[in-house]
């Protein structure tokens, strides 16, 4: 796992870099400290990330700008920070977690089962998906987005009015910030429950799933199953 | 019965006595209005001669006079020439007396206006207004002026009546002299008509505005509708179809007036004053129908009445304070004036009493820019508090997050570097015990300010790793600042131009000129050299800049600058402040 604590004020920054290494421990592949937001861009520039520690004030537009472009990585990012009003504003922009500060160490560790899948706890709000784009950060409301689908190493967004956008977090780590109503499917896909209008078993192990908009989608079986209890309860 | 009572009202407000002979100056004669008569009903050849003894006539007063029934009637009076009449072309002008009449002077019939007669085929009504020139019969010292009119023409059979003699040789100087006194006053109504129109539409739509826009429009067309009636010499047949409306104005005028009042001055039980105008006005209507009362006579007596009930609305005013209510009552008074003062001086109400409406109706423009400048400090009160409250909510006493980020960065050295965790702790405390001490001042000595931003550098210094000094300049105790504001600026500079783990300088400097005073606060921030400070620029308007302007300004009113940039590579921020004059 490698991490980058972006964190203005040294002394902070070693704390939380401590506290993280007693927490995760060997599971720490890696863990970097940046003090300024240029460095930051610099570092993730040349290395890649699985996580991302920022402390973040958002008042001002360069906050927002700073929290979109986190956002917008293939890593999680986790908001570490003092101005706790701030949280609900950070969740609808799809992070994984708010910590305020200063940090306590129980609380560190929940944000990173969190992460690491240990406990499964949605995260609450998510109004937008940020998509890195010409190397500015594009808003897409998560109402708007029907399905998606892991093209290698980027994920292609389906949306409502056809704009689709690709974006560079994992089905993984999507799943683990999207609402409730998106559905693992299949390995490659990640489907809003609202657009399957059917799903059948085709035979020979093949399992397809039909959206509302007429379009074919592989399904796995053990979701079939899981659609298939569902209903019966329905 | 009720008409008896009603007549004896007026001659009992108007009974004072007085011969019915009038005095005229030549030499300074503009116009003399002959007021009392002596009256007498009948006919007889005899009424015309000069040494008639008229002594057991009645006496009456021309603006109150009333004839009741119809016939043939005399009206005679003395007019004594003292200093001398050569020279002066003197023209006799008689108004409104029905419906026709013939004029004699010392004897002499020397006009008429229609035929009198003694049945309504017989007579013949005459014209609205009349002159006749008196050079020729006017004689040094006692004239005698008499008047025979016959009134079948005419219903109701009463009205007052002008008579007046003056110098106005012919009749166009004398409609030329209206005429600049009807665009005058018409141009002072429009203005006060349109002025009363704009305050309604651009305020708040106060009621007032519009009720003083009537009463102006008010007089504005029985003003026009009096000169036309002056200009046309309408026949006396025609004047109770035309004095309604020409009257109404006045009515109207009179009904806004009270409005006008009782909005702008904000009266308590508003409807009930309301409903009772509004009753007496109907029923003074009412009682014209029902009795054939001249409308002009319930008009004065209407406003006998309704003047000492405004009086008392306007002193009840002034008693409360009310913006405004001096002006409205001086104004009112001088409205009243001719109704109060020139009757019982015996000098009529025709054409000089519309200057007084004219002052009138200007000083409640005066009440209307009082009320409005009430209405703009109310209201500069209230952003004052607004801006007093953005103040405290900014006041940047004790942040939580500030706390927070600091007891994270004590967590944290505590554990690594203990003795940099004692000073900041020392360095903190000292820092909120500075602020609470000034933070409620409204004025504190610069020093104070620089040991409380000294603080915060040893505060930052230990958070962030860095060193930071703060270089002063032509500093003295003397100089007063309001609190926070170059604390606030330091920590603006902090934020927006270092990097952590980099050192740092500011430099403070005090200038005292002639009439003003600047301060300088300088800082040599990597990110100034980098220009990255260009963006940040909007996020310095924020909460921190936001905060030393409305500091200044609840200090300085209009009186300060502050201006901010890169200089020499450095981030300069100056603040001048005018002197305030001794």
């Amino acid at each position: 796992m490698k991490i980058l604590i972006i964190e203005d004020e040294p002394p902070i920054a070693e704390d939380i870099k401590e506290m993280t290494l007693s927490v995760l421990s060997s599971k720490v592949e890696r863990i970097d400290i940046v003090n300024t937001l240029f460095q930051a861009e610099d570092f993730l520039r040349k290395h890649s990330i699985d996580l991302c520690l920022l402390d973040l004030n958002l008042k001002g537009k360069k906050g927002y700008e700073i929290l979109k472009r986190s956002v917008a990585g293939s890593f999680h990012t986790i908001i570490i920070s003092a101005y706790i009003d701030q949280a609900f504003e950070a969740f609808n922009y799809g992070v994984l977690d708010f910590v305020p500060k200063p940090v306590e160490r129980s609380r560190l560790k929940s944000s990173f089962d969190k992460y690491l899948g240990v406990i499964e706890e949605k995260s609450r709000c998510v109004k937008y998906l940020v998509v890195r784009k010409h190397n500015s950060n594009h808003l897409i409301l998560i109402d708007e987005i029907r399905y998606f689908e892991a093209q290698g190493y980027v994920v292609k967004i389906f949306t409502k009015d056809e704009k689709n956008e690709l974006i560079e977090k994992s089905l993984n780590r999507l799943s683990q910030i999207l609402p409730d109503n998106y559905i693992r499917t299949h390995r490659s896909y990640i489907v809003d429950l609202k657009e399957i209008s059917s799903y059948k078993h085709k035979g020979g192990g093949v399992y397809e799933l039909e959206l509302r908009s007429g379009e074919i989608l592989p399904l796995s079986p053990s979701v079939y199953k899981i659609l298939q209890q569902r209903a019966d309860k329905k | 019965m009720l008409k008896s009572i009603f007549i004896l009202f007026i001659s009992a407000v108007f009974s004072f006595a007085q011969k019915a002979e009038t005095v005229c100056n030549p030499s300074t004669l503009e116009e003399t209005h002959l007021f009392v008569w002596a009256y007498n009903k009948g006919d007889s050849t005899v009424w015309a001669v000069p040494t008639y003894n008229d002594s057991n006539w009645e006496t009456i007063y021309k603006d109150f006079f009333y004839t009741e029934n119809e016939g043939i009637h005399w009206l005679r009076t003395k007019v004594i020439f003292r200093n001398g009449i050569k020279g002066f072309p003197l023209i006799l002008r008689l108004g409104r007396i029905q419906s026709a009449f013939e004029v004699y002077w010392n004897g002499v019939l020397i006009g008429s206006n229609g035929t009198v007669g003694s049945s309504k085929e017989e007579e013949t009504p005459g014209q609205l207004f009349f002159a006749v020139s008196i050079d020729s019969v006017v004689v040094e010292g006692e004239n005698v002026l008499s008047i025979r009119y016959s009134n079948f023409n005419q219903a109701p059979p009463g009205k007052f009546f002008y008579a007046k003699i003056d110098s106005k040789l012919n009749t166009n100087l004398f409609f030329y002299d209206l005429l600049i006194r009807l665009v005058f006053n018409s141009a002072v109504y429009i203005a006060c008509a349109v002025f009363g129109l704009a305050l309604y539409f651009s305020g708040n739509r106060y009621k007032n505005y519009l009720y003083y826009f009537l009463l102006s429009v008010a007089f504005l067309a029985s003003t026009g509708f009096r000169f036309l009636m002056h200009y046309y010499n309408i026949s006396m047949g025609m004047l109770n179809f035309f004095e309604p409306i020409f009257l109404g104005g006045y009515y109207i005028g009179e009904i806004s007036i009270i409005l006008f009042i009782l909005f702008s001055f904000k009266i308590p039980h508003r409807k009930y004053h309301i409903i009772i105008v509004s009753i007496l006005f109907l029923s003074v209507y009412v009682c014209s129908l029902w009795f054939s009362v001249a409308l002009p006579i319930n008009y004065e007596f209407l406003r006998i009445i309704i003047t000492p009930y405004i009086f008392t609305l306007l002193i009840y005013s002034c008693v409360k304070k009310k913006r405004g209510s001096y002006f409205a009552l001086a104004g009112y008074f001088v409205y009243s004036l001719p109704l109060i003062v020139f009757y019982y001086l015996g000098l009529s109400i025709n054409l000089e009493y519309l200057h007084s409406r004219i002052v009138f109706l200007l000083t409640y423009v005066m009440v209307a820019a009082r009320q409005v400048q009430e209405q703009q400090e109310i209201q500069k009160t209230v952003e004052l508090r607004v801006q007093h409250l953005e103040i405290e909510l900014l006041k940047k006493t004790i942040q939580p997050h500030f706390i927070m980020n600091t007891l994270a960065s004590i967590k944290s050295l505590a554990k690594r570097k203990p003795e940099a965790a004692e000073n900041l702790v020392n360095a903190l405390a000292t820092e909120f015990r500075l602020m609470n001490k000034i933070s409620s001042e409204k004025e504190i000595p610069l020093t104070q300010e620089i040991e409380l931003c000294r603080q915060h550098l040893e505060v930052m210094g230990n958070r962030w790793e860095g060193k930071y000094h703060l270089h002063v300049e032509n500093i003295n105790d003397s100089v007063m600042i309001p609190p926070l504001i170059f604390h606030t600026l330091i920590e603006n500079g902090l934020t927006h131009a270092f990097n952590p783990k980099e050192d740092g300088d500011f430099w403070l400097r005090f200038e005292e000129e002639k009439d003003y005073i600047k301060f300088s606060l300088k800082n040599n921030g990597s990110l100034v050299k980098e220009s990255q400070i260009q963006d940040t620029n909007e996020i310095e308007e924020g909460t921190g800049i936001k905060y030393v302007k409305a500091r200044l300004e609840e200090r300085y009113p209009g009186k300060w600058e502050l201006k901010y940039g890169i200089n020499n590579s450095l981030w300069e921020v100056i603040i001048k402040i005018k002197k305030i004059e001794k």
